[in-house]
């Protein structure tokens, strides 16, 4: 009698508090790894931005290399894999880049417009929150200039992540009509995808540069 | 068993109590330090992205206003504005403290008020820094129950810009003046758009910046040359400086000026643009701490060459010219130059014809102080016949466009500025053999007794101004007084970028322009300097594009 009475207090005991064990426990679970990829996405736009700013060509393999090997944890991978890297350069189009090809119609003046854009791995994961353009892509991703100045289909469909930056204006100080915006974005599958599927979320993150 | 019962029953509730303390005192805090923790160093991670954006964007926007005060608050209002666009407001609940990073730029003058220990013996002299700090409050879910309702995350970034020396080369010879299908310009109009679009990228009152223009013959445009001063000696030259913009008259009004007209005096042209650049070698210090640039613009292949033509070491003259090899103490030097007329046909005869008046050591006719604009005007101006000096007698009366064989023998073993006509650099190949000249025409070798033969004369040309690459890239120089090709004693390593406009029948040749450039595509590249780029472009579209590149490479690399 007395050993069951004790018996039956521990249980009850973890009864009511294993609600709140358990909850943490599964919190710690599944949130802790999310953020931890969350972080990793942060610290790979970082750095893919800082590289990307700085010239770094990432249309060639070797260096869509350097950035799956960077973000292997998040299982990056050139082509496929579990996350998406999408780079897009976009510049304000003033007057002086309207005047770089006067006898045409300046079709992007005061708008945003792409001068590159490069995706690699996983491209149906997730798409740019910048939108995509439809013009004709060079090899190193880079747009024609004067499609950039003059053509619609490289104006920026969503603007809405470049907000920050204002309406640049040549006499106003800050961000200028003609200068480079390196835009980086990566998304990524979060949490225990393949054990657990209803705790996968895909973390994203962006850097201007 | 009540005894019993009574020890036993304090035990009920025990789990839970030992529970609510351990929730304080371990359970709260480790969660916390965990979930918190990393929340925290997301958002620390995110300031970072921010404020290392907003520093080099900040750092690239120091290029844009009238003067240096105007430059830096242009970077600290993109710096901030950067920096709110990479951090989200409530980013997990975050907010700046002050609402705004600090920003703070370094002049480089040793003042040092970024605190970067850039006073005293630190010379950052050419170099601005922008220094960005950043503090963002982050609310915590778990540690506010044990009293930490917030923690404080920091984020520091710099980012650095070197000031820049460029001398853009334009070539303006007559094939510029066809029109653009593109544009329905002519296109150096279009070339002059683009080079204005392309200067107004610099900073006025840091970047320092030069101009010349080539045709037949080439000049310094600015800063202004003066036709006193003897082009083959480097105390001619000046440096390009600081005030481009604002000179009167400006480098910017200067381009607006330029019409096309004359012939492709490359040579010349890239040998005037070195010597600017490099002028003040010898005792400018900060010289190495800068990015040093030449932009060349061409849209044809070299046919004219710079000579000297009584030079007293040369065999060139004629016994039968009247003109004589200069004497010691003559103040009558036949500096002139000569081209190919009506294209480039191997033993054609309408070879070299000159020999004219160089706009470097000409004041422009009816005109006295600066007369660079009227230069820019006015190209067949330098097409007038040279003088009659030292009995050299280049003027016939009957043609505008004399034949060079009246005075000479031969084209000349190398031209005013000690580049060799029939140079190369390891006996075999000659330079010119990598040409376009020498590929079209099957192979047919140099020979400077044809005068009259455009072709020799287009050889002779491509081959002086591969030997100017050549020196530039080995660190050699001419030694005028000794006509000598000596080690330089100050050399510089620029970069150098080079713009092919291919648009008329006449191909600008990639192999010259890598030559010039030291692009890894040069025969004779020297691996231990640095590679520009060669651009070649079809269509007006693409030099815009080409320029646009070559301005973001330069400041790219300026970072």
């Amino acid at each position: 009698m007395k050993k069951k009475g004790r018996q039956g207090s521990a249980i009850v005991e973890f009864a009511l508090l294993s609600p709140f064990l358990f909850g943490t426990l599964i919190g710690l679970w599944v949130y802790g790894p999310q953020l931890i990829s969350n972080l990793q996405i942060v610290q790979t736009a970082r750095d893919v931005a800082s590289m990307y700013s700085r010239g770094v060509d990432f249309s060639t393999s070797t260096n869509q290399a350097m950035i799956t090997r960077l973000g292997e944890q998040l299982g990056l991978q050139s082509t496929g894999g579990n996350g998406v890297v999408i780079l897009s350069t976009v510049q304000f189009i003033g007057p002086l880049q309207c005047a770089q090809f006067s006898s045409d119609s300046c079709g992007n003046s005061g708008k945003w417009a792409f001068t590159n854009r490069i995706v690699f791995g996983n491209t149906s994961l997730r798409s740019s929150n910048l939108g995509n353009t439809t013009c004709t892509l060079n090899t190193d991703g880079s747009l024609n200039l004067v499609d950039t100045v003059t053509n619609g289909c490289a104006a920026v469909p969503n603007t809405a992540l470049l907000g920050g930056l204002g309406t640049p204006n040549d006499s106003v100080n800050g961000f200028k009509p003609g200068q480079d915006a390196y835009v980086v974005e990566v998304a990524a599958n979060t949490g225990w995808t393949s054990a657990v599927p209803w705790t996968s979320s895909v973390g994203y993150a962006f850097a201007i540069f | 068993m009540t005894l019993i019962a009574s020890s036993n029953n304090p035990r009920k509730g025990q789990a839970i109590i030992l529970f609510t303390l351990m929730l304080g005192t371990v359970f709260v805090p480790m969660v916390g330090m965990g979930i918190d923790g990393v929340r925290a160093y997301l958002v620390k991670a995110k300031l970072s992205t921010a404020i290392d954006g907003a520093a080099i964007a900040a750092a690239s926007s120091l290029s844009s206003g009238s003067g240096e005060t105007a430059q830096a608050a242009n970077a600290v209002a993109t710096a901030t504005e950067v920096a709110d666009s990479n951090f989200p407001v409530g980013y997990f609940g975050s907010s700046l403290q002050s609402g705004s990073p600090t920003v703070c730029v370094d002049p480089g003058d040793g003042s040092n008020p970024c605190g970067l220990g850039t006073g005293g013996t630190v010379n950052t002299y050419k170099k601005r820094t922008v220094v960005i700090t950043a503090y963002a409050t982050v609310p915590t879910l778990f540690m506010r129950i044990i009293g930490y309702p917030t923690t404080t995350v920091a984020a520091t970034g710099q980012a650095s810009r070197r000031d820049v020396r460029v001398v853009l080369v334009i070539d303006r010879s007559s094939s510029m003046t066809s029109i653009d299908s593109d544009t329905g310009n002519t296109a150096i109009v279009d070339a002059v758009n683009q080079a204005g679009i392309f200067v107004g990228k610099f900073a006025p009152g840091r970047d320092e910046l030069g101009l010349v223009v080539m045709g037949g013959s080439a000049i310094v445009a600015y800063p202004p040359r003066n036709p006193a001063n003897d082009p083959t000696l480097l105390s001619s030259f000046t440096a390009p400086d600081t005030n481009w913009n604002s000179a009167s008259p400006s480098l910017p009004y200067l381009i607006t000026q330029i019409k096309g007209g004359s012939n492709t005096g490359t040579a010349e042209a890239l040998y005037l643009a070195y010597m600017t650049l490099k002028a003040d070698a010898a005792t400018n210090t900060a010289l190495p701490d800068m990015l040093n640039v030449i932009v060349f613009f061409t849209d044809g292949l070299p046919n004219g060459i710079t000579t000297f033509a009584n030079d007293p070491s040369g065999t060139s003259l004629k016994s039968t010219s009247p003109c004589t090899y200069r004497t010691s103490g003559s103040t009558h030097p036949m500096k002139a130059w000569f081209a190919q007329w009506n294209g480039d046909t191997p033993n054609d005869s309408q070879g070299g014809k000159g020999l004219f008046t160089p706009m470097m050591t000409t004041q422009y006719p009816g005109t006295s102080g600066n007369d660079i604009v009227k230069w820019m005007q006015n190209p067949g101006t330098d097409n007038n016949i040279a003088t009659n000096t030292d009995n050299c007698s280049f003027d016939n009366p009957s043609s505008n466009n004399d034949y060079i064989s009246h005075d000479f023998s031969k084209i000349p073993d190398q031209d005013l500025y000690g580049n060799r006509t029939n140079f190369d650099t390891t006996t075999t190949p000659a330079l010119y053999t990598y040409g376009t000249y020498y590929a079209n025409a099957g192979g047919i070798a140099y020979n400077n007794t044809k005068i009259n033969d455009s072709y020799q004369v287009g050889l002779a040309s491509w081959n002086a101004a591969a030997d100017q690459s050549w020196k530039i890239w080995n660190n050699m120089i001419y030694n005028s007084a000794t006509r000598t090709i000596i080690a330089d004693p100050n050399p510089i390593d620029p970069v150098i970028f080079t713009i092919g406009y291919w648009h008329t029948s006449e191909q600008p040749d990639g192999t010259l322009m890598n030559i010039m450039a030291n692009t890894t595509a040069s025969p004779i590249v020297v691996s231990t300097k640095m590679h520009g780029q060669y651009f070649q472009a079809t269509s007006a579209d693409q030099v815009n594009q080409a320029f646009a590149d070559i301005a973001s490479e330069i400041l790219r690399l300026a970072q």
